[in-house]
């Protein structure tokens, strides 16, 4: 981003497992006994008329219920021709996709799932939203790994600036099924120790992140245009890690955040909290602790770091759901619960919070988030 | 409105009518479908079908160790742009700056489908199947074979994927992020898609007819478009070719239905008339119409309306090249987006191949033939599942906004 242009939150929803992570048993599609955390999407039951909601997925759904949430303050009756959906997903619909390739597999192609077919593409998700909310403006569907809610975002502050909607409605959605889990644990991806997640944390041998799903949407707007808001997001960036961007952890981190806080006119010195996508891969564990020194360093003192992976699971847009708990810190003045709060304590009401990942694929973001 | 000039300066090309932007043109002139039975997939339900497949192999010319199918494709095509750009001559600060935006839908579907069927059938599991599977493989393989490190992202929405990345790519350069991006679209045949189109029964399998009177559907193809797009600036300083400038692109959501677009062709026309304006032109300005024209009776429906809406009782010239490839769903914006920057620069339109005879209830009829024009300023639509829609106005250099 060139220049600062901030992005009012009138409104977000989230979406996350409830409880800790399940076991699953070794099947026909996991190799070995893993952990994964579940969302419980019944809990979504009501916000779309049933006869739709039945007809969807379990992405679909949960994108369609944070959506819902985000803009349940807000009477967009009138103006959904100026409302446009930028929506991140890294897997899309897994389980319509599999439902329709089992039963296309077992069946040698006799009665295909033509409903299947249809949610099964990425951007299903982003059109059910501007269906059913509904939302006639753009639509948007990015599908880059742990980079797409954060270029969801980046299109969010475009369409805004430019004047081409009134709204964004920008959400972050994924899900996992068993063959996605098996793959990525025989891949190396997941591990398949039963030991629950822990990142950052000490002493119980955590070795791999677990996967997860979820998903958090934000209404946002131009702030000269909204009577409240919730927070504003004031910068956000993402790229892929190379030779140019240093070749450390310390020196990625402190360029792509400074970059960051420059777009926002601000100083990390500010900032209150920090939340990391940290997940319990050991070595990636490792570069968040060097990261982590070099920006308190950049900062000239001790920042307060926060991590969140271990009540949603790893997943490719868990970026949203950092943000989600970014607004809702400021929103209440406080780290939000679901926060893991590694040492010492914001000094005062927290009204701007930094978003940092580092992930896996080789790819790094930022985003802040002030009051 | 974006305020930079983003134009052209590489373009590479794979389809069902072989490799590379000569033989594409050549073939479009000679009026050569490139439809052939199905060989790449092992169908029992659509083995007698007719589909726009890639015949040579993509692995002995992508160079690329490992990957999916659209990894291969991708890079290939890529590789025929990033030469024809020159962007070797490229300091290497300047390399690793270049940006990567491509949409596409299919991912590693190909591979991912060997993967179940081992797993369902054998109880196997070859885990490395499943290495490329994501939607942004060919995204990255294309950055990791050139070492290009700057912006990156992948775009899916259906089939106005490569469409939306090559606008997208226009945004990142507009808004400085880069000042040259690789962009464009890749997809490869999957029994997901073809199943999945055949069970919605609008899968033509024996070669589209867009907007023929008999017209059955879609024919499913594969290939891969790229383009490198570049600041106006930046290309005029290091000399490069300029085909033609994007000079404008549009968005729209129809948010009628999941798979059919408004009927009363709105949605598109929304699109259109947005990417002229943002080109800062006019509908009388534009001279010739790349249609999505897939030859499902409602695509071609809305489309016919919208383009008439766009110019009323002085319709402009408008044609379908799907009949010559196919729909290459994430790569079709980008294919023919090529096709239409080689139409501007040869000074012809192509004709619409695959109809024999025009929907009499259309107020107009496609281009019958080739038809040579004095070029300007073209549009070239995309229309996806979900009601995605983005048309771009491409200009012959020098035609383009100042």
């Amino acid at each position: 981003m060139n220049g600062a242009f901030e992005m009012a939150v009138v409104g977000y929803g989230m979406m996350i497992p409830s409880g800790p992570a399940e076991v699953l048993e070794a099947s026909e599609y996991l190799p070995e006994p893993c952990l994964a955390y579940r969302c419980d999407i019944a809990k979504g039951n009501g916000y779309v008329p049933q006869r739709a909601y039945r007809r969807l997925g379990r992405a679909q759904r949960m994108a369609i219920v944070t959506s819902e949430l985000a803009i349940e303050n807000i009477d967009l009756t009138d103006r959904a021709e100026r409302v446009a959906v930028c929506l991140g997903t890294g897997m899309g619909e897994l389980g319509q996709t599999y439902r329709f390739l089992e039963n296309m597999i077992r069946n040698d192609e006799a009665h295909p799932m033509p409903a299947c077919f249809v949610n099964s593409v990425h951007n299903a998700l982003a059109a059910q939203i501007a269906i059913l909310l509904p939302c006639k403006g753009e639509n948007h569907t990015f599908v880059h790994g742990a980079t797409s809610f954060e270029t969801a975002l980046w299109q969010a502050r475009q369409i805004l600036k430019q004047g081409r909607a009134e709204y964004v409605l920008a959400c972050g959605a994924d899900e996992w099924i068993d063959g996605f889990v098996g793959a990525r644990v025989g891949l190396g991806k997941f591990r398949s120790v039963p030991v629950p997640m822990d990142p950052m944390g000490a002493g119980n041998g955590a070795a791999g992140p677990v996967p997860g799903e979820g998903s958090a949407a934000f209404l946002l707007g131009r702030p000269e245009s909204c009577t409240s808001r919730f927070a504003a997001i004031r910068a956000v960036r993402a790229r892929q890690r190379n030779p140019l961007n240093g070749g450390n952890a310390a020196d990625s981190a402190v360029d792509i955040v400074d970059k960051t806080m420059q777009n926002a006119n601000r100083s990390l010195a500010d900032v209150d909290l920090v939340i990391l996508g940290a997940n319990g891969d050991p070595e990636l564990d490792d570069e968040y602790r060097e990261a982590c020194s070099a920006l308190n360093a950049h900062a000239k003192r001790p920042l307060v770091y926060g991590v969140f992976k271990h009540v949603c699971g790893e997943f490719a847009t868990a970026f949203a759901v950092a943000v989600a708990l970014a607004v809702h810190s400021i929103e209440s003045g406080g780290a939000a619960d679901n926060l893991c709060i590694l040492e010492g304590a914001p000094s005062g009401p927290v009204e701007s919070v930094l978003v940092y990942n580092r992930s896996a694929d080789g790819s790094e973001s930022a985003c802040l988030v002030a009051k | 409105m974006n305020e930079k000039r983003v134009v052209v300066t590489g373009m590479g090309v794979v389809s069902a009518l072989g490799s590379g932007l000569d033989g594409l043109w050549k073939a479009i002139r000679e009026e050569r479908s490139g439809f052939r039975p199905l060989s790449v997939l092992d169908s029992p339900r659509c083995g007698d079908t007719v589909v726009g497949e890639v015949t040579d192999d993509p692995t002995e010319h992508s160079g690329l160790e490992a990957g999916s199918r659209s990894d291969h494709l991708a890079v290939w095509a890529a590789r025929e742009a990033v030469a024809d750009a020159n962007l070797d001559a490229l300091e290497d600060e300047s390399r690793m700056n270049i940006g990567v935006v491509i949409g596409g839908c299919t991912g590693g579907m190909h591979e991912t489908e060997r993967y179940y069927r081992q797993l369902l059938r054998q109880g196997r599991m070859d885990f490395d199947l499943m290495r490329f599977d994501e939607c942004s493989g060919p995204t990255r393989a294309i950055a990791n074979t050139f070492g290009f490190y700057g912006v990156q992202t992948t775009v899916s929405t259906a089939c106005s994927s490569g469409a939306l990345a090559i606008a997208m790519a226009r945004e990142y350069i507009n808004e400085g992020e880069a000042d040259v991006v690789v962009c464009g679209g890749v997809d490869s045949l999957t029994l997901l898609t073809l199943n999945g189109f055949s069970s919605l029964l609008i899968h033509d399998g024996t070669g589209c007819k867009p907007f023929d009177a008999h017209r059955r559907g879609m024919t499913l193809g594969e290939g891969a478009g790229m383009l490198v797009v570049e600041d106006f600036e930046h290309a005029v300083n290091r000399g490069a070719r300029i085909y033609a400038e994007i000079a404008g692109a549009g968005h729209s959501c129809d948010a009628h239905h999941v798979t059919a677009p408004a009927p009363d062709g709105s949605g598109i026309r929304a699109a259109m008339a947005r990417a002229v304006e943002d080109a800062r032109l006019t509908p009388a300005d534009i001279q010739y119409v790349n249609a999505h024209g897939t030859g499902t009776r409602e695509n071609d429906d809305a489309e016919i309306k919208a383009v008439y809406a766009l110019r009323g009782d002085n319709p402009v010239p408008l044609s379908s090249t799907k009949g010559y490839f196919g729909h290459t769903l994430g790569a079709s914006g980008a294919i023919e987006a090529i096709v239409t920057i080689l139409a501007l620069q040869h000074q012809e339109a192509p004709r619409n191949l695959g109809m024999d005879t025009v929907d009499p209830v259309f107020p107009f009829s496609p281009l019958e033939r080739t038809t040579p024009l004095g070029l300007k300023a073209a549009l070239s639509n995309s229309v996806g599942f979900g009601g995605n829609n983005c048309s771009l106005v491409l200009t012959t250099a020098g035609n383009g906004r100042s």
